[in-house]
C-alpha cells in the first residue's frame, strides 16, 4: 500500500510546519504549499489523498483554490479539510456541507491530534 | 382680560361715589340755605311787627304828654316818624277816642288823605276789633287783632292796638285800667303792602321758596286764618313734596301767635348750573372709566398678541433650526411641516417635501413588517414609536437614523397629526462599525499565533519532540492552559463584535435543545468531577424541536452551565431544567454557589462587568459571557433573568419562543 499523500496549503510557516511534523510522524507523505497558487500547481502534477487547506492566504485564497480544484480532473474528488480561524465563514460552511469530501476545523480551538484524527477518518472513507 | 374690566368697575364705582358725595354736599348746602332763609324771614317778620309796636309806644307818648291832642299835633307828630319811609309795611296809624257808652270812633288818622272815610268809624262796633281792644285795655299792652278787613277798601290785614290811659292815673288793677282808659292808638297793617314792602328783598335771594303765615293763636285744629300767602315761585306739584324741604316757625307778638310755613325745592338755593354737577360728575367719570378700560384693553391685547407672536416665533425658529429632522404629518402621513434639517439629511427642501406622502419621500427601505409594527403602534395603539431605522436620501443613498414618532391627539383621542423626530446616526453607526471591525480583524489575527502556541505546546506535551521531565511538563501545561484561555477570550470578543455588527451568520435548524445541554455538560465533565458536583438534569418529555441556530444555542448553554460550575463550591449542586410552557421553552440553570451580590445585580448583563466575588473565584473571566448570552437570547426573541441570594445560589431563567426568529 502506498503511503497516503497529503497536501498542506497554508501561508503561516509555523502552522504549516506543525501540521507537516505531526502528519509526517503519523506516517504520511507531505507536500507543502504556501498559498493557493502553489497548491494548485502541486495538485495539477500529483494526485493527493487529502488536502489540508487554509482559507485566508495571499495571491489565491482557499475559496478560489477550492473552486479551481473542483473543476480539475485530479482534484474533483480529493477530500479537503479546511483549517481556518474564520468560524463564521459561510463559504467554509458550504464546503463543509459538500457531502463528506470537505470538512471544517477551527484552528485555534482544535487540538492537533483532533486534526490528525479527522484527516484519517476522511481518508478512510 | 381682567384688568380692563377691573379698571371699568373701579372707574364706575369712583364716579358713583364722587357724584353721590357731590349730591350729598348739595343737599346739605341746600338744607343750610333753606334753614337760613327760614330764620331770616321769620326774624324779618318778627322785627317788623316789633318796630310797629315800638312806633305805637312812641305815639302813645304824645297822649301822655298832653291831654288834649289836636289833629294838627297828631299829624305833625306822625309826620316826624315818616311812616312811609320808616315803616313801609304800615298802611295807617289812627287814634280812637273813648266816648260815652263805650264807643271808640276814629278821631285822627294818618295819612289822613287816603283814610278820610275811616274818621268817626267806631272800632268798638266790630267784634274782632273789640276783642283786641278789650284785651289791650285789660293788659295794658299792645294787642294784635286776628285777620280783618281793613277800611276803607276792605283789604286783608291786621291791627295792632295800643291802649292809652289817663295821664298820671294808677293802672295797677284791672278796674283802674278800665276806669282810666281814654282811647287807643292803632297801627293798620295791610298784608299785601306788608308783604310787598318787607319781604320783597328775599325774592331775589331765595328762589323756589314758598312761604305762608297763619294766625294760629289758641287754635290747634280747624280753619286757621290765613294771614298771607307768599311764594317766590309757582306752586310746587304735590307729588314732589316728599323730596322737598319743609319747615315751620312761630312768631308771638302782641298776644297773638303767627305760624309761618316754609316750603322749598330739593335743590333749594342752588343755581341751575350747580344742580347738574353730580350728573356731570357721574357721566364724566363713567366715560373716563370706559375710555381707560378700552385703552387698557387695547394696550394689553396688543401686548398679549405681541408676546404670543414672539413666543410662536421663538418656537418656530427653534424648531426650524433644530439639528434633528422634525416632520409633522397629518393623520394620513402627508407632510405638513418639515424643518431645515430635512434638506441636510434627506436632500429634499422643505418646500419640496410639504404636501408629499412621507412614505414616498423616504421610499421605505426597511422590510415591510417593520412599517406594519410602526403603524400599528402609532395609529392603532396611538402610542409613540421609538426605534432605529434605515432610510433613504433623495439620491437613493441609505442612512441610519434614530426615529421617534408621536401621535398628537385631540380632546376626543383622535389623531390630528404625527410628529416625527429623526436623527441621522450614520456617522456614529460607521464609527461603531469600524470599531467592531477592528476588534474582529485584530481577533482573527490573534488566532493564528494562538494556534501555533496551542499546537506546539500540545506536541511537546505529547512527547512528539522527545521525552520531557515532570517540571517541563508542568510548565508546558501552564503555557497550554493560558493559551486556551486566550483563545476563549478572543473567541468571546469576536462574538461580541459580531453581535454588535450584526454579522453573526445565523443558520437556524430544527434542533432538540436537550442534546446541546447534555453535550455541554459532557464538555464540563472534567471540572464537574474535580469539584464533585452533583448535576441534576430535569428534561420534560415532550420538548419540541426549535428552529434555532445551534451554534448560538450552544454558546448560551456553555455560558450558563460553565458559570454554574465555576461559581459553585465543591460538593455543590447544579440543576438544569428544560420545560415546555404554552408558547415557549423555559430553561433553568440553578446552583447553590456563591450567588450574585445585591450591588452587582443590576449590572450583571453589562459588557465587561464582573462581580467582586466572581473575581475572587475566577480571576480570568472576561465579563462577556452573560452579555453575549443576553444578546443571543434577545435575538431569539426570548428573555433572560435571574434570582440570586449571596452564598446561597443563583438561578438563571431563559425563555425561547417556540417559533424561533430567523435572521439572515
Amino acid at each position: 500500500m502506498n503511503t497516503p499523500k497529503i497536501l498542506i496549503i497554508e501561508d503561516e510557516v509555523s502552522i504549516r510546519k506543525a501540521l507537516a511534523d505531526k502528519f509526517t510522524r503519523a506516517g504520511f507523505e507531505i507536500v507543502e504549499a504556501k498559498d493557493g497558487e502553489e497548491g494548485l500547481n502541486a495538485v495539477l502534477s500529483h494526485k493527493y489523498d487529502l488536502i489540508l487547506l487554509d482559507l485566508v492566504m495571499p495571491h489565491m485564497d482557499g475559496s478560489d483554490f477550492l473552486k479551481r480544484l473542483r473543476v480539475d480532473e485530479f482534484g474533483k474528488d480529493v477530500p479537503v479539510l479546511i483549517l481556518t480561524n474564520l468560524n463564521d465563514d459561510v463559504k467554509a460552511r458550504k464546503c463543509a456541507d459538500e457531502g463528506g469530501k470537505c470538512e471544517f476545523v477551527l484552528k485555534s480551538e482544535a487540538k492537533l491530534e483532533e486534526v490528525l484524527e479527522k484527516a484519517k477518518k476522511m481518508m478512510n472513507k | 382680560m381682567a384688568i380692563p374690566v377691573l379698571v371699568l368697575l373701579i372707574g364706575l364705582a369712583l364716579s358713583v361715589w364722587v357724584s353721590l358725595a357731590s349730591y350729598q354736599n348739595q343737599k346739605t348746602q341746600s338744607f343750610l340755605k333753606f334753614d337760613l332763609a327760614v330764620n331770616e324771614i321769620t326774624a324779618a317778620v318778627n322785627e317788623e311787627i316789633d318796630q310797629y309796636i315800638h312806633a305805637l309806644y312812641f305815639i302813645k307818648g304824645l297822649f301822655v304828654a298832653d291831654y288834649a291832642v289836636s289833629q294838627n299835633e297828631f299829624k305833625a307828630f306822625i309826620g316826624t316818624i315818616d311812616i312811609k319811609k320808616q315803616y313801609p309795611g304800615l298802611s295807617a296809624i289812627s287814634f280812637t277816642e273813648k266816648e260815652n257808652g263805650n264807643h271808640f270812633p276814629v278821631k285822627y288818622i294818618e295819612p289822613e288823605k287816603e283814610n278820610e272815610e275811616v274818621l268817626g268809624f267806631d272800632f268798638y262796633s266790630d267784634n274782632v276789633r273789640r276783642a283786641a281792644m278789650d284785651f289791650a285795655r285789660d293788659s295794658g299792652d299792645a294787642r294784635l287783632t286776628s285777620t280783618i278787613r281793613l277800611l276803607p277798601d276792605n283789604a286783608v290785614g291786621v291791627l295792632i292796638i295800643m291802649p292809652v290811659y289817663r295821664i298820671g292815673a294808677d293802672i295797677s288793677t284791672l278796674e283802674l285800667k278800665r276806669a282810666n282808659l281814654i282811647g287807643f292808638v292803632n297801627a293798620a297793617v295791610r298784608i299785601e303792602q306788608f308783604s310787598a314792602n318787607t319781604l320783597k328783598k328775599f325774592i331775589n335771594r331765595f328762589n323756589e321758596l314758598k312761604f305762608s303765615a297763619f294766625d294760629a293763636t289758641a287754635k290747634t285744629t280747624g280753619n286757621v286764618d290765613l294771614l298771607f300767602d307768599w311764594s317766590t315761585t309757582i306752586e310746587i306739584p304735590a307729588q314732589e313734596k316728599n323730596s322737598n324741604l319743609n319747615s315751620t316757625s312761630e312768631i308771638a307778638q302782641a298776644g297773638r301767635v303767627w305760624k309761618l310755613l316754609f316750603e322749598g325745592g330739593s335743590d333749594f338755593g342752588l343755581a341751575e348750573s350747580e344742580v347738574i354737577i353730580p350728573l356731570i360728575l357721574f357721566v364724566g367719570g363713567a366715560l373716563l372709566a370706559m375710555f381707560l378700560s378700552v385703552t387698557f384693553y387695547m394696550m394689553l391685547n396688543a401686548r398679549y398678541k405681541a408676546v404670543q407672536i414672539a413666543e410662536l416665533q421663538k418656537f418656530k425658529m427653534a424648531v426650524d433650526d433644530a439639528s434633528d429632522l422634525i416632520v409633522i404629518t397629518d393623520s394620513e402621513g402627508i407632510v405638513v411641516y418639515v424643518n431645515r434639517a430635512m434638506e441636510t439629511v434627506t436632500g429634499y427642501s422643505p418646500k419640496a417635501a410639504i404636501g408629499q406622502k412621507a412614505a414616498a419621500l423616504w421610499k421605505l427601505p426597511m422590510p415591510e413588517p417593520y412599517y406594519k409594527k410602526m403603524w400599528k403602534r402609532i395609529k392603532t395603539e396611538k402610542k409613540p414609536y421609538v426605534g432605529e431605522i434605515r432610510n433613504r436620501r433623495k439620491g437613493g443613498e441609505e442612512y441610519d437614523a434614530v426615529l421617534s414618532i408621536s401621535p398628537v391627539l385631540d380632546k376626543n383621542g383622535e389623531i390630528i397629526f404625527f410628529v416625527g423626530i429623526e436623527r441621522d446616526i450614520t456617522k456614529e453607526k460607521n464609527i461603531d462599525r469600524v470599531k467592531s471591525e477592528f476588534v474582529s480583524l485584530a481577533s482573527h489575527q490573534l488566532r493564528t499565533p494562538l494556534s501555533s502556541v496551542n499546537w506546539y505546546a500540545e506536541m511537546l506535551l505529547a512527547g512528539d519532540a522527545g521525552k520531557i521531565n515532570k517540571n517541563q511538563k508542568k510548565y508546558l501545561k501552564e503555557i497550554y492552559n493560558a493559551n486556551k484561555r486566550m483563545v476563549g477570550l478572543v473567541g468571546a470578543l469576536l462574538n461580541v463584535s459580531r453581535l454588535e455588527l450584526g454579522t453573526f451568520v445565523i443558520e437556524p435548524k430544527m434542533v432538540d435543545i436537550r442534546e446541546f445541554a447534555s453535550s455541554v455538560i459532557k464538555e464540563l465533565s472534567h471540572d464537574i468531577s474535580q469539584k464533585k458536583l452533583k448535576i441534576v438534569e430535569e428534561y420534560g418529555n415532550k420538548i419540541p424541536k426549535i428552529y434555532i441556530d445551534p451554534k448560538l444555542m450552544r454558546i448560551v448553554f456553555q455560558n450558563l452551565l460553565s458559570n454554574a460550575v465555576k461559581y459553585t463550591h465543591e460538593n455543590g449542586k447544579v440543576t438544569l431544567k428544560i420545560e415546555q410552557k404554552t408558547s415557549y421553552v423555559q430553561i433553568t440553570v440553578a446552583d447553590n454557589g456563591c450567588g450574585i451580590p445585591e450591588s452587582a445585580r443590576s449590572k450583571i448583563f453589562t459588557k465587561l462587568f464582573r462581580a467582586d466575588n466572581a473575581k475572587v473565584v475566577d480571576s480570568d473571566g472576561t465579563g462577556l459571557g452573560l452579555y453575549i448570552t443576553k444578546s443571543i437570547i434577545e435575538q431569539f426573541g426570548g428573555k433572560i433573568w435571574f434570582e440570586s441570594a449571596e452564598n446561597k445560589g443563583t438561578a438563571f431563567y431563559v425563555t425561547i419562543p417556540l417559533i424561533g426568529k430567523h435572521k439572515k
